[in-house]
């Protein structure tokens, strides 16, 4: 079906393709220019106007008075207690030595460093645990090789950061247990046989990149058969044994996951018959000097994962949300806290720690002290320097907020210090041997600003 | 394809391009503030806008189904017609000013007959606009802070319609339509700390609205005379109100939600239209509406105006100097248009006119761009110092084909 024609189709009859054509020139050239000149130009157009307040004014009452919408307010929070705490990573170390929580067959998870050496009055052990089959299995496989003869192993320590200067005096205990019992490791560590026959004492290698100690092979074959045995009567598949590992030296810190873990090297006299076996799970105790002591002050160390917590009096700021009029505010804008005097002591490249910081409810805390990581309170993360700033705070509104309806007296905050990632620490930054002494103020200030958004 | 196409179409390009870039700017009215849906936007034809919006009582087929569903029964055609409109608005309070634009698709419709059962239509349209975004200037607080308040209205109401016209004998036109209308208002009140981007809260509102409506219209055309009634009436509907009060602080977002519910009487509206056709040049058209707010009731949710009745008056002229004329030039066929409107706002005290130009310009195949430029102000008599000076720049595209008049010469 063809298309007819209507009434305008008479007018276009005599159109002039010339006129037509430098209308269409004209045009198009000031469009362009036009355009063109919008899109260089800033907009001459407002986003916003303030314009037209008592119009606002007459439709929401109110919306323009300062006093109706803000209230800023500057209070001194009282600081009830201070002391310290390990968090959840310390849930897996406890300062009496027994390595409680291990679990089986696997790295115990959060632990991803190793630490060896002795830090701020506190003497740290490691404790990597290998496969007693893979290690017999290793040892067959060499010496079925007619050309290959044991000469020696390793144990290999791929160094993650190191605090100060190398490793010194190490300490190497070794112990056996059953992988199949499945049953939490339980080891005092005064009944470990730190046994220096186990070590070749002239060859503890340290480079930039690891620790290599270099083993006794007859010492340490005898030692893991009688490990086993005393435990087992016999050597089974299912015997596993582990290393303690100390240090009379500085912290250092060392991989504790995966390909990069600690392994066991087997070396053979030719060395295509090298063996060697990685560790199956590792974990890690700190035994402080003084323990009580530390309980009691607000402390926040990376190394032993010690968290400082400074429980706060705030009903000074449930009041300050009434004002004189009786006009209640019903939520915080902001509330910079003032942030507690310290002493930091960081050993690395890096001059500032990160602080990771959270505020717990009264309820929350009294229930289990150790449960800081409930729904309710992520944390945030900033950088201090070194040498405090007077002018640094903590941005604690957003839990305060959380807090309107429940109103507690007391609330709780915790400053852990921030754990970085891999990457981080490779490259340099934020150390890993950073503990920070809190000063125990008897007040804290509080800058509040409320609105009232209800 | 003729050169004026090529033109036409260039030209919409290019204006297209240019309106983007205007787009980015936002509309303002503080007045609409104080009415229940905002402004209301004139969703006529780009025809019928330039002659300041008279259209009930003159029949035109691309005025559709929008100013009059009984224009409907006057089209033996397929048309289509749409109108978008680059608003600016200059707000002035005292010495002082504040220059806003944004871009405002306004409506787009189109019908088609059907044999002996007369002409279907459908369009859809932005009824009104509620377009607003006010901030305060710093206010001082204790403690060295600066604390800052900010208005944000969005929304309006965007309705479609599903019409039949029909004509009754040679002078007498009927029109129906359904009316599906909704309403969105957009709410929000900020409190916010200067300097520190997340010490913000928000009190935010979502009112919305879907109901239902009919639409009526009448046409009589007695030679050069012509005579229009349109009403149009909304029923009773659930109004949801959605509230939610946002803390922020970085990444956390704590939403509390407090839901309600209401019923919507929207005012019903009513036009009468007059048109008279002095030649085949020249006509004129008046049309007279009255907005009934007295039945408007919203339970308190949306505002209540203090007017009983808002009337509006709009009157437009057009000529087209050679419509008859075998060989005109191209100048002799585009139709020349001019209007004004005056319209009283709903409540008492505030008003509204403007005056309008446009021309129409002929494409082949009985299409015609409408360019439409528009000029008025707003005030409110309570606010002496404040007024919003406001000019649109509109483009209308209408186009249109018989199909019938094909089959009938067989081609």
């Amino acid at each position: 079906m063809a298309c007819g024609y209507t009434m305008f189709d008479s007018v276009h009859l005599t159109e002039n393709p010339r006129i037509m054509k430098r209308y269409r020139y004209i045009i198009c050239a000031l469009s362009a220019a036009l355009a063109l000149g919008l899109a260089c130009a800033d907009s001459p157009f407002d986003p916003t106007t303030r314009l037209g307040e008592q119009i606002v004014e007459d439709v929401e009452p109110g919306f323009l008075d300062p006093d109706e919408n803000f209230k800023a307010e500057q209070l001194s929070i009282a600081v009830s207690s201070a002391f310290s705490l390990l968090d959840s990573i310390g849930a897996d170390v406890s300062d009496d030595g027994d390595l409680n929580t291990l679990s089986d067959g696997s790295f115990v998870w959060n632990i991803d460093s190793l630490y060896i050496g002795i830090w701020n009055n506190t003497k740290a052990f490691s404790y990597m645990q290998f496969s007693g089959d893979g290690f017999f299995d290793a040892i067959e496989a060499i010496e079925e090789d007619t050309g290959c003869e044991i000469r020696n192993a390793e144990l290999h320590l791929p160094i993650e950061q190191a605090s100060e200067a190398m490793l010194t005096n190490i300490e190497l205990g070794l112990t056996a247990e059953l992988k199949a019992s499945n049953v939490p490791f339980g080891k005092d560590l005064e009944l470990i046989r730190f046994e220096d026959s186990l070590i070749n004492p002239q060859s503890i290698v340290t480079n930039d990149s690891a620790v290599i100690i270099q083993l006794t092979f007859d010492s340490l074959l005898a030692a893991v058969r009688q490990a086993a045995v005393e435990i087992t009567d016999s050597i089974t598949d299912t015997t596993s044994f582990g290393f303690f590992i100390t240090s009379a030296g500085s912290l250092a810190a060392f991989d504790a996951f995966g390909v990069n873990g600690p392994r066991l090297m087997i070396h053979a006299t030719n060395e295509q018959c090298d063996q060697f076996i990685a560790a199956e799970r590792a974990n890690v105790t700190f035994r402080s000097f003084n323990p009580d002591s530390l309980d009691n002050l607000p402390v926040s160390d990376r190394p032993t994962a010690r968290i400082a917590v400074f429980g706060l009096h705030m009903t000074p700021l449930w009041e300050a949300l009434t004002d004189t009029t009786g006009r209640e505010f019903q939520n915080l804008l902001i509330a910079p806290l003032e942030l507690p005097g310290y002493t930091a002591d960081i050993r690395g490249s890096d001059s500032t720690f990160r602080l990771e910081y959270r505020l717990h409810s009264n309820r929350n805390f009294q229930s289990d002290p150790r449960a800081l990581d409930s729904g309710d309170s992520l944390g945030i993360t900033k950088a201090f320097p070194e040498t405090p700033d007077p002018s640094d705070s903590l941005f604690i509104d957003r839990w305060l907020n959380l807090l309107l309806d429940e109103r507690p007296d007391t609330v709780y905050l915790s400053l852990r210090l921030f754990r970085p990632e891999t990457a981080l620490r490779l490259s340099g930054g934020l150390s890993l041997f950073t503990r920070v002494n809190w000063d125990t103020p008897d007040s804290l200030k509080l800058k509040a600003v409320f609105s009232n958004v209800k | 394809m003729s050169n004026s196409y090529r033109m036409c179409t260039m030209v919409c390009r290019i204006l297209l391009f240019v309106l983007s870039i205007v787009v980015l700017g936002s509309a303002q009215s503080l007045l609409s503030l104080q009415y229940p849906f905002g402004l209301p936007t004139n969703t006529v034809s780009g025809t019928a806008l330039s002659m300041g919006g008279a259209a009930a009582g003159l029949p035109d087929d691309f005025h559709l189904l929008r100013a009059n569903p009984a224009n409907l029964g006057t089209i033996d055609r397929t048309i289509f017609s749409g109108l978008a409109t680059v608003d600016f608005t200059r707000v002035v309070d005292d010495d002082e000013h504040s220059n806003h634009a944004v871009l405002t698709p306004r409506q787009i419709s189109f019908s088609v007959p059907v044999g002996i059962i007369g002409n279907l239509g459908f369009s859809l349209a932005k009824e009104t606009q509620a377009a607003l975004e006010f901030e305060t200037g710093p206010i001082d607080l204790d403690g060295g802070y600066i604390g800052m308040r900010e208005l944000e209205r969005r929304g309006g109401v965007t309705s479609w319609l599903l019409g039949w016209g029909r004509s009754i004998n040679q002078w007498v036109y009927l029109g129906l339509a359904y009316e599906r209308a909704y309403v969105t208002i957009n709410s929000t009140s900020v409190s916010r700390v200067q300097d520190f981007p997340s010490a913000v809260s928000r009190d935010s509102s979502a009112i919305s609205f879907g109901g239902n409506g009919i639409r009526f219209g009448f046409l009589a055309a007695f030679e050069k005379i012509g005579v229009g009634l349109a009403y149009n009436y909304m029923f009773e509907g659930d109004l949801d109100v959605e509230r939610s009060v946002l803390r922020n602080r970085e990444e956390t977002e704590i939403t509390e939600g407090v839901d309600s519910t209401g019923s919507l009487q929207a005012p019903p509206r009513f036009t009468v239209g007059l048109s008279y056709q002095f030649s085949q040049s020249w006509a004129a058209a008046l049309d007279i509406g009255l907005t009934q707010w007295g039945q408007y009731a919203s339970d308190k949710i949306l505002e209540k105006p203090s007017r009983e009745n808002a009337a509006s008056f709009s009157a437009g002229v057009r000529f087209i100097p050679a419509p008859g004329i075998l060989a005109p030039a191209y100048w002799q066929t585009i139709h020349y248009r001019g209007g004004a409107w005056y319209s009283q706002l709903p409540d008492e005290s505030s008003n509204a006119y403007a005056l309008s130009l446009g021309v129409g310009l002929p494409l082949n195949g009985g299409g015609l761009i409408d360019i439409i430029v528009e000029a008025g102000q707003r005030r409110d008599d309570r606010y002496d110092d404040y007024r919003e000076d406001f000019a649109s720049i509109g483009v209308g595209f209408n186009g249109g084909r018989s199909w019938q008049q094909a089959t009938e010469f067989g081609e």
